[in-house]
Parts: structure tokens; C-alpha cells; sequence
């Protein structure tokens, strides 16, 4: 096993642990009829997991390459991205 | 299985009788605002009913309807000053004041340094988006010299204030930048403005697609957003550049943080010595 | 009984502490400014909040944000200050916040004669901040009544959810008079009623059969909006045809269906009918003018006239129904002011022009009893 990195942020709720970045995958839901169509979350998603559809809305298209950065949930300015973070051990990505 | 709304919190601050989406523009920064300063809130652990948002009038004065804290939406520019009465009356209540750019340096630039002068407890967030979008583009205080704008055709030949350098100038305890390409970052300097006690001003940088965008012919709103990531910089790099190197970016973090006497602690002194004074003399209250 | 020599500012001053006052937030402007000092000094005694703000702008945008977060508030001014209130005014009207705005109104226009006493701002009290709003104006014309309006005015503006404005004048502000508290017919307090419903089921502005929806101060446990867009019944802004049009029926409805409740005056030569059919001529004055009414009147019966006075010491709304039944009648109704002829246009309107004698003066000297007096024997 390789090291695993450890990411302690402390916040007055929570200390929030979290393992290897890398082994981290998001769950990413979209919400069409608050979406605007955007296309923040398209373009500065940085696993390119967003095609578009012909109303410029998201789709997730590559639902796999997300590493549950979050970027596109904290970015969306109309709520319409929720991602939940999914853990991922080197355990499970052995199996 | 359950729903967003069950599943984030985020969702828990939204006033579920309003219609969503909101009233803003496909792209705009304020709902990037609106989920910094939620999560803020929601770090901080505050019951919603000890926050309050007094907005101004503009877009992004729209936020104050959407949130379920105690909201007021109030006056082009007086946003400040009605939130100064409520914090009188509701010490204990942690008081947001969510203006824009014109809302707050030109017709508020005098609300803005007064109650910076105070450094009465309050946290103002003023979304600088240089332009006033909401009435279709005319220049504000905090618009580039030189700049396309509706009521400036031929480019405006006035110089920008900094609501930050305003701030600092006219005695705020804790002054901050961000963008809301920086959302995180913007997150965590609402929640350190808020818990400063004093008067705290957060400026988030954003951007108008719609009117200053299309008219200097900047682009999109993410070729805006891709421009905000792009100048951006911390305090720490704006340090080791020289003024040249500095023009067009922005500085992000945190400008200011002092320890100053706030006006509401200073006020209570009053009442103590006053109600002593009165219990002394045996004069009956009226 | 404790009878005190005391300023009429200073009389407002104890009438707002009286009523519960806990909030005053202010710009100095003479003749208004003692009512600040002196607060300055009594609210915090009284574990109250002062403050100086930095216009009349901010005064009047604070007091409203108090009054939402749970304080009777007050703010006081006068001209110039008056118009530049106008706006937080509209809104504190539209949101339906509680306050009170005392105007000790000096000779305008603009900066005017600063020292000197006018009735100028009469109608700006009505009409001031732009769009159709009904408002609530009080009137004292003595010391006493200083000290009784003041506390009616934070009565009314808690019953109604209206601000009130508080018209003083720089004679009444200034003069010194007899004040025997104990001695006086003191209202009721009237204080915010809670809300006993679950916080999701209130609506800030609600259709009630009052037509006056409680108001739950901020803080409370009852989260909503406010805003001075046309709103609904839960305070959000709208557009929408079929809750814009109730509003404008309940907004009015509050006031005018209340007017029995609402328009105070007293009368003199004037009651029951014989009376009425007896007084040929009916002055109509409010504030220091009414004194000098008062007086006139009287030298007028000794001279045998057929004379009645109404001093009105609500000014707005204006109860027509009322003019028309005390006023209606008579050969010749007389209205001194302190202006070219204010209050004068609504007696006008409702009983004729060519009934009306308008006594003007504008020079900063108050109506003298001799020249009431000369007109009514001209008339």
C-alpha cells in the first residue's frame, strides 16, 4: 500500500478526513429544471465528465472520471448539481 | 432513496416557496455567492433564525428572497443603515448585507463609510461586478476607466474606487477579497468576516456577461469566470510583484484584520453607566 | 400633582419614552434637535438605544430596521430632513413597519428660516414619497398634546402597521407649557401582539378581518421577507394582477375603514344640533395656530358671532365626512395656516370654494388672534 495522504481540514461542525485524492469518486445528479444551461460546469470541470445536450445543459456523460472535486456543485449559481462523495479505498480498487 | 433536499444541506437554507430557479442571468456569479455564503453559515452551525440578510436594490440585492434567514430587501443604497437599526434591536442576531458594486460606493458610499466608522458587528459582502446590470449596463464606481457602458458610449473617463480600500480607509475591522471563480476561498473569508467582531467587509468579485461582458466584448460568462480564475492571486504572490506586474489582477485573502473597539460593546458601557448613574441618583425611570 | 414647566420637544421626548420607545436614531436639525438630546441622554437610562446617524436617510432606515427587529422607534426632523425621508418613508408604508417620524416643521422652502415656525409640510405629510400610499398624521397644538399625540402615534402606527408622522412646529417644539402627567388622560399602550400559529403557516401580510395582519418582530422564530416591491401575502415580490389588486384594497382599508378610531380633534360651539344649526362660521386650525383660533373665537362671541371652531389634531387622513357635518352647513369656514393654503384644499374641496376664507401668513411670525379675528368679521 502506498502512502495515503491525509487531508485534515477542521471546521466548528466536523473534522472531515479524507484518504488518497486520487482514489476519491463522485456521484453527480443534475437537476434540469433549475439548470440554466450555463455550461460552467462543462467547461471548468477538470475530468471532463459534462457533455452538452441541445438546451447547452449538462450531461454526465463520463460519470466514472469524476474524482468528486466539487467544482461544478459549488459553482453552479442555481443549485442545479448536487455530488455526493463516494469513498473509494485502494481496498475496493484491488477488488 | 432520498432526495437532494433530504441528502444536502445546502438545500435546508433555500425558502422552498420561492420559485427556482432565480431571477439571475444564466452563468451569473451572485447564485455562486448565495452557495458561499450558505455553506459559510452552515460551518458555522447558526440556527437560522439568529441570521438575518438586509439586501440592497440590484441584482444581486435579488439574493435576500431566496434564503430562509430573516430577510429584508430594502432601499437602492441604504441597506447598511437598516441594518444597523436591526443589529441595535437584535444584538445576539448575526447581520449579512448583501449589496452590489453601485448599491454600495455611490448611492451607499456614505452609509458605507459611516458604518465602517462605527465597526458596528455586521458582515458586508458587496458583489462587484463593476456595472449596474440590473438597469441594463450603465456604469458604476467600480467600473475600468475607459470601459463601454450604457450611459458611457464613449467610454467612461472616471476612476474606480476599491469598496476594500474604502473599507479599510474608513476603519472596518476586517476587509477580504475573493471571486466566485475562488468560491471556496470566498466561503471561508464570509465565515472568518462573520465571526470577526466588528464590522467586516467581503468583496466577491464577479462578473455581468449580460451587459459589461457583451458591450467591451469580453465574452461569455465563462470566458469571464476563466478570466477571474486567471487573475486572480493570493496576497502573499501580489506581494512580490511590482505595481506593473500587478495591473489586472486581483488581489485575493485577506487585506485587513485589526482588533478595534465595536460600537454595540462600546454601547452597552453606555447603558451600564447610564442605568448606574440613574439607580445612584434614585431619579425614577419614566 | 406635579406640575413642570416643559418644552414641547421635550415633551414628545417623554411621551415616546412613555410609550415604550426604546430606539431613536437621528440627524440634527433645528427646531428639532432637543428631541435627540434628549433622548441621547434618557434611552440608554432606560436600557434603550440611541444613535446619531449619518444623514436623515440612514435615521429613517434604521429606526425601520429597529422596528423589524423589535423596538418602538422614533426619529425626528424637520424640512429639509423631512424630504430627504421620503423614500424610506414610501417604504416603511408599503412594508407596513411600525414608526414614528416627528416633523417640527419650520418656513421652508429649502433651508428657509430655520428658527422660525411654518405649517409648510402639510402636504408633503400626505403626498411626500411617491405613489398612492394612505399615511397617518398627528397634530398637537399645546404641550399636553405633545406629550398625548406622541403616544398615540406609536399607538396607531402599531395598531395600523403604519409609520406616523408627528407634525410639530418650531412654537410648539420651543415653547415652554404647564405638563401635569398625573393629571392627564393617558391611551393605553398599545404593544406588538404575538403570533400563536406554527412559523410556517404565517404570512406577514395576510388578508385578516381587520385588515391588519400582525407583525412578528425578526428573531422570533418566524422567518420572512420583506420588501418595498408590490408583494404577496408572504412578502415575495410579484406581478401578478389578482394579489397586486387585494393588496391596494387592504393596504387603504386599514386606515380609511378606521377613520372613527383614527381622526382625533375637538370642537367648540359645535356639538349637537342646535349648536350646528347656530354657528354661522366654523374656523378650522390645527397646531400653534389653533391657539390663536381658540382665542379669536372667543373674541368673536363677545362680539356676538355665530361662530364654532374645530381643531383638528388628526390631519391625515382627512375625514370628509366629518368636515361636512361640522363645516358643511356654515355661511363661511375660515382656515388659518402657517402656508399659502394647505389644509385649506382639502376643506375646499369638500365644502366648496367659495365657502373658504384662507388666513396665510409665511413670514415666520405666527398668526396673531386679531387677524383670525378680522377675518371672520369680513367674512
Amino acid at each position: 500500500m502506498g502512502i495515503t495522504d491525509t487531508l485534515q481540514r477542521q471546521t466548528p461542525k466536523e473534522t472531515i478526513e479524507r484518504p488518497n485524492h486520487h482514489r476519491l469518486r463522485g456521484r453527480v445528479r443534475v437537476f434540469a429544471n433549475w439548470c440554466k444551461g450555463c455550461g460552467l460546469c462543462i467547461a471548468f470541470c477538470p475530468q471532463q465528465v459534462f457533455t452538452q445536450d441541445t438546451e447547452h445543459r449538462p450531461v454526465v456523460a463520463y460519470p466514472e472520471r469524476c474524482v468528486a472535486c466539487e467544482w461544478c456543485a459549488i459553482h453552479c449559481p442555481d443549485f442545479a448539481i448536487v455530488v455526493e462523495v463516494i469513498q473509494d479505498t485502494q481496498e475496493e480498487a484491488a477488488r | 432513496m432520498k432526495t437532494a433536499q433530504e441528502e444536502h444541506e445546502i438545500y435546508q437554507y433555500l425558502r422552498h416557496k420561492k420559485k427556482f430557479p432565480g431571477v439571475w442571468c444564466a452563468g451569473c456569479g451572485i447564485g455562486i455567492v448565495l452557495a458561499s455564503i450558505i455553506r459559510a453559515v452552515d460551518h458555522l452551525g447558526l440556527d437560522k433564525d439568529d441570521v438575518a440578510m438586509v439586501s440592497g436594490i440590484g441584482c444581486s440585492g435579488r439574493m435576500s428572497v431566496y434564503v430562509d434567514f430573516n430577510t429584508m430587501h430594502t432601499t437602492h443604497g441604504r441597506a447598511l443603515a437598516f441594518a444597523t437599526g436591526l443589529k441595535m434591536a437584535r444584538p445576539k442576531m448575526h447581520v449579512l448585507v448583501v449589496m452590489g458594486d453601485g448599491d454600495a460606493l455611490a448611492i451607499g458610499g456614505n452609509h458605507f463609510i459611516h458604518t465602517a466608522r462605527r465597526n458596528m458587528d455586521l458582515t458586508a459582502i458587496v458583489i462587484n461586478n463593476s456595472i449596474y446590470g440590473m438597469t441594463g449596463g450603465q456604469y458604476s464606481p467600480a467600473t475600468p476607466m475607459g470601459a463601454l457602458a450604457a450611459t458611457a458610449p464613449y467610454g467612461t473617463i472616471e476612476r474606480p474606487l476599491s469598496p476594500c480600500q474604502l473599507a479599510e480607509a474608513a476603519g472596518a475591522a476586517f476587509v477580504a477579497r475573493s471571486t466566485v471563480y475562488h468560491a471556496k476561498e470566498l466561503e471561508h473569508l464570509i465565515g472568518a468576516g462573520m465571526q470577526k467582531k466588528g464590522f467586516a467587509m467581503v468583496e466577491a468579485v464577479s462578473y455581468c456577461h449580460t451587459t459589461y461582458g457583451r458591450m467591451n466584448k469580453v465574452g461569455t460568462a465563462v470566458d469571464m469566470m476563466r478570466q477571474l480564475k486567471e487573475n486572480g492571486i493570493t496576497v502573499q504572490a501580489a506581494a512580490r510583484l511590482s505595481e506593473e506586474e500587478k495591473q489586472g489582477k486581483i488581489v485575493r485573502g485577506v487585506l485587513v484584520d485589526r482588533d478595534l473597539p465595536e460600537y454595540l460593546e462600546e454601547y452597552e458601557k453606555i447603558i451600564a453607566a447610564a442605568q448606574a448613574a440613574v439607580a445612584g441618583a434614585g431619579v425614577p425611570s419614566p | 400633582m406635579t406640575v413642570r414647566l416643559v418644552q414641547g420637544n421635550a415633551a414628545c421626548a417623554e411621551g415616546a419614552l412613555r410609550a415604550g420607545c426604546r430606539f431613536f436614531a437621528g440627524y440634527p436639525i433645528t427646531p428639532s434637535t432637543e428631541i435627540a438630546e434628549i433622548l441621547a441622554r434618557e434611552l440608554p437610562r432606560v436600557g434603550g438605544k440611541f444613535i446619531q446617524m449619518e444623514d436623515e436617510i440612514a435615521s429613517l432606515a434604521a429606526v425601520i430596521g429597529a422596528s423589524v427587529g423589535g423596538l418602538k422607534s422614533m426619529t425626528a426632523t424637520s424640512g429639509p430632513g423631512f424630504s430627504l425621508m421620503q423614500e424610506n418613508l414610501g417604504y416603511a408604508s408599503a412594508a407596513e413597519i411600525p414608526c414614528v417620524i416627528v416633523d417640527v416643521q419650520r418656513a421652508g422652502p429649502s433651508t428657509g428660516l430655520p428658527t422660525a415656525p411654518a405649517q409648510g409640510d402639510v402636504m408633503q405629510a400626505r403626498w411626500g414619497t411617491h405613489g398612492d400610499h394612505p399615511i397617518i398624521a398627528l397634530c398637537p397644538s399645546s404641550i399636553p398634546e405633545t406629550y398625548l399625540l406622541t403616544i398615540q402615534a406609536f399607538n396607531f402606527s402599531e395598531q395600523y402597521r403604519t409609520p406616523v408622522i408627528l407634525l410639530m412646529d418650531e412654537v410648539i417644539g420651543h415653547m415652554r407649557e404647564a405638563l401635569d402627567i398625573s393629571a392627564l388622560p393617558i391611551p393605553e399602550v398599545v404593544d406588538r401582539p404575538g403570533m400563536d400559529v406554527p412559523p410556517e403557516w404565517y404570512f406577514p401580510y395576510d388578508e385578516t378581518p381587520s385588515d391588519v395582519p400582525p407583525l412578528v418582530s425578526f428573531g422570533e422564530g418566524f422567518r420572512y421577507h420583506i420588501t418595498g416591491l408590490i408583494h404577496d401575502r408572504a412578502g415575495f415580490p410579484t406581478y401578478r394582477q389578482d394579489e397586486i389588486n387585494p393588496w391596494w384594497r387592504r393596504f387603504f382599508a386599514k386606515i380609511n375603514r378606521n377613520l372613527d378610531d383614527i381622526v382625533l380633534y375637538s370642537t367648540d360651539g359645535l356639538e349637537g344640533a342646535a349648536e350646528y344649526s347656530r354657528a354661522r362660521t366654523v374656523v378650522i386650525a390645527y397646531g400653534s395656530t389653533a391657539r390663536a383660533a381658540a382665542h379669536a373665537v372667543q373674541m368673536a362671541r363677545a362680539r356676538r358671532y355665530k361662530i364654532g371652531l374645530l381643531t383638528l389634531k388628526t390631519i391625515w387622513p382627512f375625514d370628509e365626512e366629518l368636515i361636512e357635518r361640522l363645516a358643511g352647513g356654515a355661511h363661511r369656514v375660515i382656515v388659518p395656516e402657517m402656508n399659502l393654503g394647505q389644509l385649506a384644499l382639502e376643506v375646499e374641496r369638500v365644502v366648496g370654494r367659495s365657502k373658504v376664507v384662507r388666513v396665510n401668513r409665511v413670514d415666520g411670525e405666527l398668526i396673531p388672534p386679531q387677524q383670525i379675528l378680522d377675518a371672520i368679521e369680513e367674512a
